[in-house]
């Protein structure tokens, strides 16, 4: 997949979409409810295409971009590493080379972009999402077992043995999705 | 005569701690009067106003509370009392590289205060950070470090602890930031993050 057609499946179908997540800024001002609508469809893409037992929740992909990005677009974290990771997800250019190469990690469902698609949000969400679908799998073979959504998100992060292993260091890295993630399931019940 | 000199020394000596810690405390009223929770204790001079303004993009702003979760705080420590390192994480084969969790460590009196960074990130990148501490960290005597908090302060050993988000370290030689442009006040405060108003 293509940008364009990234584009084209954003306009054609994400405003239908009914499975929003939490409309909650989690503090990130008007940015913390204004992707909610290419979340929401990008989750439900990646739902369809891999039909997983447990499907993705578009909260879970929420809480990741505050964790990550904290809702801003145009992050990059090193400008003089052109290997550094971009936008709302944080993608490395590690990463948007094995999305798209197709003599790679990826078996199927590729996406083909440049690191200059990235700062687009609409691209990055849905690259981050196919990513973590990717890192899922990875999780599972690390674990010998089926890897939960929260043991994705730790094997996005760079952390999932350390993690696993109860290491305070990790697990106060992934506290802050956590909370994120407690937060929006909630969404403002008490 | 001797003990004329020894008097107008001593009161010149005063005078000069006066005027000092007058000054001093003039400068955290100017930085902090549109931006009053942007810092957590004394900055040592090491912050000017735009630091706290530039923190104030994109979040919502509210003192410093356990349930505060997106605003970043500036708090500012005796650099020999800071410290950073990489924790190595694991290899992770799309990076082609083991990856670390950069992490800040500072205390003070009873606190202990560690900043972490977002997700692991490269060895070679995490080493980049601690070679630019070493460089703005050298012979300057305090430092401040700047993130939103992720838990705490809790009880460990007998000492507070609290973990923040690593975002930024600043001395009076420089400021590095996890994010690129972070530090750049310039880029941060034309998104119009500074306020000129009383909030």
């Amino acid at each position: 997949m293509h940008p364009v057609e990234m584009t084209e499946i954003a306009k054609q179908n994400f405003s239908k979409v009914k499975n929003k997540p939490c409309p909650s800024s989690l503090k990130f001002g008007k940015a913390g409810s204004k992707f909610d609508a290419p979340i929401a469809g990008w989750v439900k893409y990646w739902n369809d295409i891999f039909n997983p037992k447990d499907s993705l929740e578009p909260n879970l992909i929420k809480a990741l971009i505050a964790s990550e990005s904290g809702f801003d677009p145009k992050l990059l974290a090193n400008k003089k590493n052109q290997n550094s990771a971009r936008g709302l997800t944080q993608i490395t250019n590690g990463t948007r080379i094995a999305l798209g190469d197709e003599k790679g990690e990826l078996k199927d469902h590729f996406v083909i972009v440049t690191r200059n698609d990235l700062n687009d949000s609409n691209v990055n969400i849905c690259a981050g999402i196919r990513w973590l679908f990717q890192k899922r799998a990875l999780a599972s073979g690390k674990l010998g077992r089926p890897a939960n959504w929260e043991e994705a998100v730790a094997e996005y992060k760079g952390v999932l043995k350390d993690w696993v292993a109860g290491k305070k260091r990790a697990k106060d890295l992934m506290k802050r999705f956590d909370d994120y993630l407690k937060e929006l399931k909630k969404c403002g019940k008490p | 005569m001797r003990k004329t000199i020894n008097l107008t020394r001593a009161s010149l000596l005063i005078c000069i701690i006066f005027i000092g810690a007058r000054a001093h405390s003039a400068h955290l009223e100017n930085i902090t009067r549109h931006y009053p929770h942007g810092l957590l204790g004394d900055d040592f001079g090491v912050l000017s106003e735009n630091d706290l303004a530039a923190n104030t993009c994109g979040v919502d702003v509210e003192p410093f509370s356990e349930k505060s979760s997106a605003y970043p705080y500036w708090q500012c420590f005796l650099t020999k009392d800071a410290s950073i390192g990489c924790d190595v994480t694991e290899y992770d084969s799309t990076e082609k590289s083991p990856l670390a969790i950069l992490a800040v460590t500072a205390s003070r009196r009873n606190e202990e205060h560690e900043y972490v960074s977002r997700r692991a990130i490269r060895l070679s990148n995490c080493n980049w950070f601690k070679n630019e501490w070493k460089r703005i960290a050298k012979h300057e005597k305090y430092l401040c470090l700047s993130g939103p908090l992720v838990g705490g302060p809790e009880l460990v050993g007998g000492k507070k602890s609290t973990t923040w988000v690593f975002d930024k370290f600043k001395t009076r030689k420089g400021c590095v930031s996890f994010f690129v442009d972070q530090c750049d006040l310039g880029a941060r405060l034309k998104d119009g993050c500074k306020v000129t108003r009383s909030r």
